[in-house]
C-alpha cells in the first residue's frame, strides 16, 4: 500500500491568491507559451530569465513549494538518464576521461540546458495543476478547443471524459487499495516473488476493479441520462468564464516576457 | 488472551495538509471465544480499528500483540497472523474474481500451499458453513449469483483459511431482510458451532442487539463504552443518543414507558424479551386489582 500513497492525482490545493484566481483559459495559454519558448532558448541566461518567472509565480500562488517540486520526483530519474548520455555521448572538447568514458565541455552543456528544460517544464505544468480546479481546468480546455469545432473537434465531449476521469481516479485509487487490503486478507501476497510471480498476483486486483468501474460507468451513464444530459449543443455554463484586467495583464506579460527572451537568447 | 491493544493512536496522512487523527488511545483486550459487537457513527474509526487487528495498517503509535507476538516488531510473519484473524470487508462480493466458485474459495486455502485434496475439503466445509450446497455452486460464475449469494461465497472464501477469529465489517449493508437474516444466522452458527471469535462491526442497533456478547461502542476515534448490550442499552442510553446512535427500537419503546412512570426494566435486547417483561407487570397490575375486588 506504501505504493499508492506516492501518487498525488487531482492534486489541486485550494488558495486565494493571483495565479488561483486567473481565468483558467490565461493559465493554460500561458504555459504553452513557456513550454514553446522552453524549446527556442540555446542559453542558460534565457533559462535563468524564464526559470525565476515560474518560481516568482509559486511564490504568488501560495501553494507551497514543497508541493510543487514534488512533482519533479517521478521524473527525476529520466532527467539524470538524459544528462548522463549527454555528458558521454556527445563528441567534442574532453574536460575529464574515465577509461574509455570522456565527458565533453558540449555535453556538459547540452546535458544541462536540456536539464533545465524539463525542470522548468515540469514546474510550469505542475503549478498549472496544483493552482488550477480540475472543474475549471477543463472548462478553460473546452472554451479553448471549442476555437476548433469548424474542423470538427467535439470540444465539449472532450472535456467531458477529461472531467469524469479525473473525477474517478482518486475513487479508483481508493478502491484498488480496498481490493488489496481485501485480497491480502485472504492470503494473496504482493510484497515478493519475481517479476512474473507479481504480475500474476496481480490479477485478484485487477478483475474486480474493472468488474466494478464498469459497473459504474454504466451506473454514471444512466444516472446523466435520467438527468436529461444530451452532449454540449445549446449547453449552458454554470459559471462563465470572463476575461478580467488582471487576466490580461497577466498574459500580455507572459508573452512579452517570452518574446524578448527568445528573441534576445 | 487472543488479542491485546495497548495505546494505539492512528493518523491519516501524517505529516500532510489532509492530516486526520482516526484513533485516539485505544486501549482493548478480546479473548478467544468472544462475540463481540462494534458500533459507532459513520467516520469514528471501526473500520481503521479493525485494520489494526490483522496488521493491515500500522499504529503511528501504541502496540498490538496477537496470541503474545507484537505486530510491529521486525520480523513478524504477517501472513501467519491475517490467517488466524479473517477480515471480512465491507461489500466482499466486490473482491470476488475467479471463474467458478470453486477456484473463489480455493484461493485461500491455495495461497497456503495446502495440497489439492486438503483445498478441497476446506471449499466443501466452508461453503457448507455458509448454506450454500457444493455440488449445485462449485462449477458457477461468482458474477453469476444474487447479492446475498455473492456475500456467502465472499465469507466462505475468508472461512475456508479456518481463521480462528473473523472479523466482519457490515456484513448486512446493502442486503434484502432475506439476505440480512441468512447471513446472520450463518455468523452465529459459525460462532457457536465452531468456536470462532466473532467480532461484528455495524451500526445497526436491533442487529447487535439480538447477536452480540460484549458491545463496544466508538465515538470520535475512541471506545467510549465496552459492557454487556444489556447493561450498555440499560444504563447509558443517554450517552448513546449523545454519539448520535440510538437504541434498538424494542429498547426505546421500554425506555418510554419507564418514563410514563411504569416500572419495567429497560434492558431488553428483543421483541420477545419486551413482550414477556410486559406481560409480567400487567399480569402483577390484574392480580392486584383482583385481589382489590376480592377483598370488597
Amino acid at each position: 500500500m506504501r505504493i499508492l500513497r506516492n501518487i498525488s492525482f487531482g492534486q489541486y490545493i485550494p488558495r486565494d491568491s493571483l495565479i488561483h484566481n486567473l481565468d483558467p483559459r490565461i493559465k493554460i495559454l500561458s504555459c504553452l507559451a513557456i513550454i514553446v519558448n522552453l524549446f527556442l532558448i540555446t542559453k542558460f541566461s534565457g533559462y535563468l530569465i524564464l526559470g525565476s518567472f515560474v518560481l516568482i509565480s509559486i511564490i504568488i500562488s501560495k501553494v507551497h513549494p514543497k508541493f510543487v517540486f514534488r512533482g519533479l520526483r517521478p521524473l527525476l530519474f529520466i532527467i539524470i538518464f538524459t544528462l548522463i548520455i549527454h555528458l558521454f555521448m556527445t563528441e567534442g572538447e574532453v574536460i575529464y576521461q574515465l577509461g574509455f568514458l570522456k565527458i565533453t565541455r558540449e555535453g556538459l552543456v547540452k546535458g544541462l540546458l536540456i536539464s533545465f528544460r524539463l525542470f522548468i517544464l515540469i514546474l510550469t505544468t505542475s503549478l498549472l495543476t496544483l493552482a488550477t480546479s480540475p472543474i475549471s481546468l477543463t472548462d478553460g480546455i473546452e472554451r479553448l478547443l471549442s476555437v476548433f469545432k469548424f474542423i470538427g473537434i467535439p470540444a465539449h465531449e472532450i472535456a467531458m471524459m477529461m472531467t469524469i476521469a479525473l473525477r474517478f481516479i482518486p475513487t479508483l485509487l481508493e478502491e484498488t487499495e480496498k481490493i488489496m487490503k481485501a485480497q491480502i486478507s485472504r492470503g494473496a501476497d504482493f510484497e515478493s516473488g519475481n517479476i512474473f510471480n507479481r504480475a500474476k498476483n496481480l490479477i485478484p486486483i485487477l478483475i474486480p476493479l474493472f468488474v466494478n468501474a464498469f459497473r459504474r460507468a454504466d451506473e454514471l451513464a444512466i444516472a446523466m441520462e435520467a438527468k436529461c444530459y444530451r452532449g454540449g449543443e445549446g449547453r449552458t455554463h454554470y459559471r462563465e468564464l470572463k476575461i478580467k484586467k488582471t487576466d490580461i495583464l497577466t498574459f500580455i506579460l507572459t508573452i512579452v516576457i517570452t518574446i524578448t527572451v527568445s528573441v534576445m537568447f | 488472551m487472543f488479542i491485546h491493544l495497548e495505546n494505539i493512536c492512528f493518523t491519516y496522512s501524517l505529516g500532510m495538509p489532509f492530516e486526520t487523527e482516526a484513533l485516539k488511545n485505544i486501549n482493548l483486550e478480546i479473548d478467544e471465544g468472544e462475540f463481540i459487537g462494534l458500533i459507532g457513527h459513520t467516520g469514528c474509526g471501526k473500520t481503521t480499528l479493525i485494520q489494526h487487528f490483522n496488521g493491515l495498517l500500522t499504529p503511528t503509535s501504541g502496540k498490538i500483540y496477537v496470541e503474545g507476538v507484537d505486530l510491529n516488531k521486525k520480523g513478524v510473519n504477517l501472513r501467519l497472523v491475517r490467517q488466524k484473524i479473517g477480515l471480512v470487508f465491507q461489500y466482499p462480493e466486490n473482491q470476488l474474481f475467479e471463474e467458478t466458485i470453486y477456484q473463489e474459495v480455493a484461493f485461500g486455502p491455495r495461497k497456503l500451499g495446502l495440497p489439492e485434496g486438503k483445498i478441497e475439503k476446506r471449499v466443501r466445509e466452508a461453503l457448507k458453513m455458509v448454506d450454500l450446497d457444493y455440488n449445485l455452486y462449485i462449477e458457477r460464475s461468482p458474477f453469476s449469483l444474487s447479492g446475498g449469494e455473492m456475500r456467502r461465497v465472499a465469507l466462505a472464501s475468508i472461512l475456508s483459511i479456518r481463521p480462528k477469529m473473523l472479523i466482519l465489517d457490515e456484513p448486512t449493508a446493502n442486503l434484502d431482510p432475506q439476505g440480512r437474516d441468512s447471513i446472520l444466522s450463518e455468523i452465529k452458527k459459525v460462532h457457536y458451532n465452531f468456536g470462532i471469535t466473532v467480532v461484528l462491526v455495524s451500526h445497526n442497533m436491533e442487529m447487535v442487539a439480538e447477536t452480540v456478547k460484549r458491545l463496544l461502542v466508538m465515538h470520535r476515534g475512541e471506545i467510549i463504552l465496552d459492557d454487556t448490550p444489556r447493561e450498555i442499552f440499560e444504563k447509558h442510553a443517554n450517552d448513546l443518543v449523545k454519539v448520535g446512535l440510538g437504541l434498538p427500537q424494542v429498547t426505546e419503546c421500554m425506555h418510554k414507558l419507564k418514563a410514563k412512570g411504569k416500572d419495567v426494566y429497560t434492558g431488553v435486547l428483543t421483541v420477545d424479551d419486551a413482550e414477556s417483561e410486559v406481560l409480567k407487570k400487567v399480569k402483577k397490575t390484574i392480580k392486584r386489582q383482583m385481589l382489590k375486588e376480592c377483598n370488597l
